[in-house]
C-alpha cells in the first residue's frame, strides 16, 4: 500500500512537473512572439505587393529561424531541453486556438497560430519528481507521528448513557491502539503489564455488549 | 464523517501546500533570447563562386525579388567574387544616411531627391544605371466627372498611403490636397500602411477617393470617367549601381529592363518607353 502511494505521488509529481514546465515554456514562446513579430512582420509588408503571399512566405522563413528554442531554468538542470516550432501560420484572417496572436497592421488585423512541441530531459524530471516525492512521503510521516503524539488531545465523547455496544466496541479498539503506540514508543514502560491486561479486557466486555445487541 | 478520512485529506492539503509550490517554482524557465532577423530581405548564394563579396540591392517592392535574386545568383553574378546576393525592401522612411554608409548598397532604386536627402554627394559613389519613365498619377473615385476642390471633398473620405517617401501615395496627393486650401478636415484622411489594403478598402466602397498609378490589377479596368490626373507628373526613379562595380553595368541594364518590362506590364495601364530618362 505503501509501494503504491509513493508511486502515485511520483506519477502525480512527474506528470505536474511536465505539464507546468511545458505549459511555461510555450508561454514564455507566446510572449516573445507578441513583443517581435509585429516588429518584423509589419515592415516587410509594406512594400509588398501581395499581402497573402509574403505572409506565407514569411510563415515558412520564420520557422526556420525559430526551429529549435532553448530555456533556463532557475534552478540546476533545465527541466526543457528546447522547444521546436513546427508550424508558424501568418494570416489575414482570424485563426482559431489556445496557441494564436494577434496584432494591428493599419486598419486591419493580422494572426499567427503557432505549433511547437517541447523536449523535455525527462531523467532530470523523474529525478526532480522522485526528490518531491521523497519530501511528500517524508511530510506525511511526519504528520502521522504529530496525530499520533497528540496525548492530551481534545475527543467530544459520546455520553456512556446513549453508547451502543458498537461504539463502545470502536473505542476500546481505538484506545488499545494508542496504548500499543505508546508502549512501543516506550512512554508507558511502567504501566506495560496493567495497560496490556486492562485495554484487552475492555474490548472483551465492550465486544461481549455488542454482540448482545 | 470518519476521522481518518478527515485526517488523509488533512494531511493531503498540508502536503500539496507544501509540494505545488516548490513544483511551480521547478518548472518556471525563462526563454534564452530570441531575435528574430528581419524579414524585409531575401537572400541566394552566388553559384560557382570564390568570392566574399556581399552584393546588397534596395528596392521599394517586393514584385518577383526571389526570382530577381535567383537570376543575380544563377548567372549574372555567377563566376564573380561575390558570395551572397541579398535584396531588401524596407519602408523607405527606414533607409537612413548611416544605413547607406554602413551597408554599402551595390544597387538601389530610388530617386535622386530622396537619395539626395540621404546623401548629398550621393554620385561620388554611385552611378545612375537606368530609370524608369515618368508616370501619371490620377485619383480615382467612385463618381463620375467629379472636378476635384475644396466643396466636391467635403465629408468624402481620402485614402493616402502612410508612407511619406511616397511621391504617388503621399507626396504628390497630399500637396494637392493642401492646394484646396482649408476646407479639408484632417479626418477625412485615411492612412494605409501599404497599397493593397489602401486599394481594397476603395473598392468595397470603405474609401471616395484614393490617388494611385494604377498598380493594383482591378484599377486597370477603372471608367475613365472617374478617374482625374493630378497636375504633377511623378519624378525619375532609377537605378543607382555603386562605382565599386561600374563593370557589372551592361549585363545589369539588360536585365533590370526586362525586369522593368514585366513589372509595368503586370502593374500600370500607362504606356511607356525604356529609352527615356535614362541618365
Amino acid at each position: 500500500m505503501k509501494y503504491l502511494k509513493a508511486l502515485v505521488l511520483f506519477l502525480l509529481i512527474f506528470v505536474g512537473l511536465i505539464y507546468l514546465s511545458g505549459q511555461n515554456a510555450k508561454q514564455q514562446l507566446m510572449m516573445t512572439l507578441a513583443e517581435q513579430l509585429p516588429q518584423v512582420v509589419n515592415p516587410s509588408l509594406n512594400n509588398a505587393i501581395d499581402e497573402s503571399q509574403e505572409l506565407s512566405r514569411m510563415s515558412h522563413s520564420l520557422v526556420d529561424d525559430l526551429h529549435d528554442i532553448t530555456f533556463v531554468s532557475k534552478l540546476p538542470g533545465d527541466l526543457v531541453v528546447s522547444l521546436t516550432v513546427a508550424e508558424l501560420n501568418l494570416s489575414k484572417t482570424k485563426l482559431s486556438g489556445s496557441n494564436t496572436l494577434n496584432w494591428q497592421f493599419g486598419n486591419h488585423a493580422l494572426y499567427a497560430s503557432i505549433d511547437s512541441s517541447v523536449n523535455f530531459n525527462y531523467w532530470l524530471v523523474a529525478f526532480w519528481a522522485g526528490a518531491f516525492t521523497a519530501l511528500g512521503l517524508l511530510i506525511d510521516y511526519l504528520f502521522t507521528l504529530i496525530f499520533k503524539f497528540q496525548p492530551n488531545r481534545q475527543k467530544v465523547s459520546i455520553p456512556v448513557q446513549i453508547m451502543t455496544g458498537k461504539d463502545k466496541l470502536s473505542t476500546a479498539i481505538e484506545e488499545s491502539r494508542w496504548f500499543d503506540g505508546l508502549k512501543q514508543q516506550g512512554f508507558i514502560k511502567d504501566l506495560q503489564i496493567d495497560g496490556q491486561r486492562s485495554t484487552h479486557s475492555h474490548c472483551l466486555s465492550y465486544s461481549n455488549e455488542a454482540h448482545n445487541e | 464523517m470518519p476521522r481518518n478520512f478527515v485526517f488523509t485529506i488533512l494531511r493531503l492539503l498540508i502536503a500539496s501546500l507544501v509540494l505545488l509550490p516548490a513544483v511551480v517554482f521547478l518548472s518556471q524557465q525563462t526563454i534564452e533570447p530570441v531575435v528574430l532577423k528581419e524579414q524585409y530581405s531575401y537572400r541566394c548564394k552566388v553559384k560557382n563562386t570564390s568570392g566574399k563579396k556581399h552584393f546588397h540591392i534596395y528596392m521599394p517592392t517586393n514584385w518577383q525579388v526571389e526570382e530577381f535574386a535567383q537570376t543575380l545568383c544563377d548567372s549574372l553574378l555567377a563566376k564573380q567574387s561575390f558570395e551572397i546576393v541579398t535584396v531588401s525592401w524596407q519602408p523607405r522612411e527606414m533607409l537612413s544616411t548611416e544605413q547607406l554608409l554602413s551597408d554599402n548598397y551595390a544597387l538601389f532604386l530610388n530617386r535622386d531627391y530622396a537619395l539626395r536627402g540621404l546623401l548629398p554627394n550621393w554620385d561620388d559613389f554611385y552611378t545612375a544605371i537606368l530609370s524608369l519613365p515618368s508616370y501619371q498619377i490620377s485619383w480615382f473615385s467612385h463618381q463620375d466627372n467629379m472636378q476635384l476642390s475644396a466643396n466636391s471633398l467635403k465629408n468624402k473620405r481620402i485614402g493616402l498611403l502612410e508612407d511619406k517617401r511616397s511621391e504617388s501615395g503621399y507626396l504628390a496627393p497630399m500637396s494637392e490636397l493642401k492646394q484646396f486650401g482649408h476646407g479639408l478636415d484632417n479626418a477625412q484622411l485615411v492612412f494605409y500602411p501599404n497599397r493593397e489594403s489602401l486599394v481594397n478598402d476603395f473598392l468595397a466602397e470603405k474609401l471616395d477617393i484614393i490617388p494611385s498609378v494604377g498598380h493594383h490589377g482591378q484599377l486597370k479596368r477603372w471608367p475613365a470617367s472617374k478617374t482625374q490626373p493630378l497636375q504633377h507628373v511623378s519624378s525619375t526613379l532609377s537605378w543607382y549601381l555603386n562605382d565599386q562595380y561600374a563593370d557589372l553595368t551592361p549585363s545589369l541594364v539588360t536585365y533590370l529592363q526586362q525586369y522593368q518590362s514585366r513589372l509595368f506590364k503586370v502593374h500600370t495601364t500607362y504606356p511607356y518607353s525604356l529609352d527615356k530618362g535614362l541618365r
